[in-house]
């Protein structure tokens, strides 16, 4: 006779592992934190990458002078500078009165009155040509401030990725703490049939038929728990995303999950099962091995 | 192979359990093929350890066992499902799948062996018919009596066509006129080429074989009363 197909034996129901009391709603919880601390890895990721793409290579430069006629000069000197500057992609200038109007709602009448900069925000292809923007500006203008946009973003993305990677342990945690539980369950499992498993071993079952009996019923379980997880998370994660779009903010927009993201979250409970069938597999082939 | 062939060789064997003292010391016997066997002691001599190493629930700390002239010692884990296919096992407490029927715990070695529902069904009805339960076949084991129980379990041990029969006080729970049938149901077993070893206190059954070999453990050390284990026994057939 051939070996018997795994399934056939556990078609079979040899045993009546029925539901596996609790495990279900721990994956369930498990899978809903997972899928959140995993959704906040994800945005953020997309949000510290959108971010970098914004403000890297962009830059403002400030024409400041007391002397109101050098500062229009010099700022027009500056901007034809810029304009014909290779490697600058955008020019966007803000002269003295548009920065005046801007702060005219809070100072009224008075802002007219100020000695504002004016400001030119470019957009470099390449981030490491700004040093050689900043010193033909300076030729221009030796009173001017050339300010990196990333160099005031920084301590912002550098947050963005510490929470990233604060979110990816999170992520590994709780993978772990289910690895560990689908282990206890499958070992209660073990325990609890001892005496079918020790029979089946004398009439020549298989360590993967043995573990074939074990590991349905555990994915089973761990998909029961996964799916109503997800969707609770999928549930969640759209109603937050609802919140942000309802800021406006460009910054805060930016914190959306990409499609791929969505298609990996929602797979987790593929990703459960699959994990219930490798620690399953760990646990009962350790305890059969240790038993001859 | 020929009939009065080693189906097992036991050289210089001993079982410890831990770091306890041995329970079997020094085990040198051959068991020939078509042999019939009484395994003998009292209680705490290592019959039960003994047995379980003739049917691979265990490993000898010492020595060397070979089964089917295989050595069982050095054979990697992955082999042994295939030896214990050919050892039909006839416990003392039966050992029934309590939520299975009796028809599935006859089919269980077959269903692990690889049978198909539609090769093994015939083969389970028949033998359920030859132990005399062919009206029970759905019964649940704690429905039945001991022994309908033990005839089940020696349904399941003989379905599959061992070639080694292991039947650990297989009379221990039924009453005289069961315990003749199933020795007759042994003997049967034996004529049609099984090696049957039986471990047992009762001497009448014992007596009623007078063609069989018997093994006496005492105290871990096995003793040889009819020298059928250092001579080859006569086949029964």
């Amino acid at each position: 006779m051939t070996p018997a197909p795994a399934a056939a034996v556990a078609n079979k129901r040899l045993l009546p592992l029925g539901r596996a009391g609790p495990m279900p709603w721990v994956v369930a919880v498990m899978t809903f934190l997972t899928a959140l601390s995993g959704a906040a890895g994800l945005t953020l990721t997309t949000a510290a990458r959108s971010l970098d793409r914004q403000v890297v290579g962009r830059a403002t430069v400030q024409i400041v002078s007391a002397d109101r006629t050098l500062r229009d000069a010099q700022m027009l000197t500056v901007t034809a500078a810029l304009r014909a500057a290779p490697g600058v992609r955008r020019i966007d200038v803000a002269t003295p009165a548009d920065v005046a109007a801007s702060v005219a709602p809070w100072l009224g009448a008075a802002a007219a009155t100020l000695q504002l900069a004016a400001l030119i925000d470019i957009d470099l292809d390449d981030p490491a040509r700004l040093p050689a923007i900043r010193a033909a500006v300076l030729k221009l203008a030796p009173t001017a401030r050339v300010d990196a946009h990333a160099h005031w973003l920084a301590p912002l993305t550098a947050l963005a990725r510490t929470l990233r990677w604060l979110a990816l342990v999170l992520v590994a945690l709780m993978g772990l703490a289910t690895a560990a539980c689908v282990a206890l369950a499958a070992q209660a499992a073990l325990d609890t049939h001892r005496e079918t498993i020790g029979l089946m071993h004398v009439l020549g079952a298989t360590e993967g038929q043995v573990i074939h009996l074990f590991e349905r019923r555990i994915a089973l379980d761990a998909l029961l728990g996964g799916v109503p997880g997800a969707v609770a998370a999928a549930l969640a994660l759209l109603l937050l995303e609802r919140r942000i779009g309802a800021l406006g903010s460009e910054l805060a927009t930016s914190l959306r999950l990409e499609m791929s993201s969505w298609i990996l979250l929602l797979a987790l409970p593929l990703l459960a099962g699959a994990l219930a069938i490798a620690v399953t597999r760990l646990t009962i082939g350790r305890a059969l091995r240790a038993s001859l | 192979m020929s009939a009065a062939s080693p189906i097992v060789d036991f050289d210089s064997v001993g079982l410890r359990y831990g770091m306890g003292a041995e329970v079997l010391s020094d085990l040198n016997f051959v068991l020939r093929r078509g042999g019939f066997y009484f395994l003998t002691g009292a209680s705490g001599a290592g019959k039960t350890s003994l047995l379980r190493l003739l049917y691979l629930a265990q490993r000898p700390s010492r020595g060397r066992v070979r089964l089917f002239g295989e050595d069982v010692v050095a054979l990697p884990r992955d082999r042994l499902p295939h030896l214990r296919r050919r050892i039909g096992v006839v416990f003392q407490d039966f050992r029934l799948v309590q939520h299975l029927s009796v028809y599935d715990n006859v089919a269980l070695p077959l269903r692990i062996g690889g049978a198909t529902e539609t090769e093994l069904n015939g083969a389970v009805r028949e033998m359920i018919d030859w132990v005399g339960l062919a009206g029970r076949a759905d019964a649940r084991p704690a429905t039945l009596s001991g022994g309908e129980q033990q005839r089940v379990a020696i349904a399941r041990a003989v379905i599959a066509r061992p070639e080694l029969l292991i039947a650990d006080e297989p009379t221990g729970n039924v009453d005289a006129e069961m315990a003749s049938r199933l020795l007759r149901l042994f003997e049967a077993l034996n004529r049609l080429g099984t090696t049957v070893v039986v471990a047992t206190h009762d001497l009448q059954l014992i007596g009623r074989v007078p063609a069989a070999a018997l093994m006496r453990l005492d105290r871990g050390q096995l003793d040889d009363p009819t020298g059928a284990l250092r001579h080859p026994p006569r086949v029964l057939a």
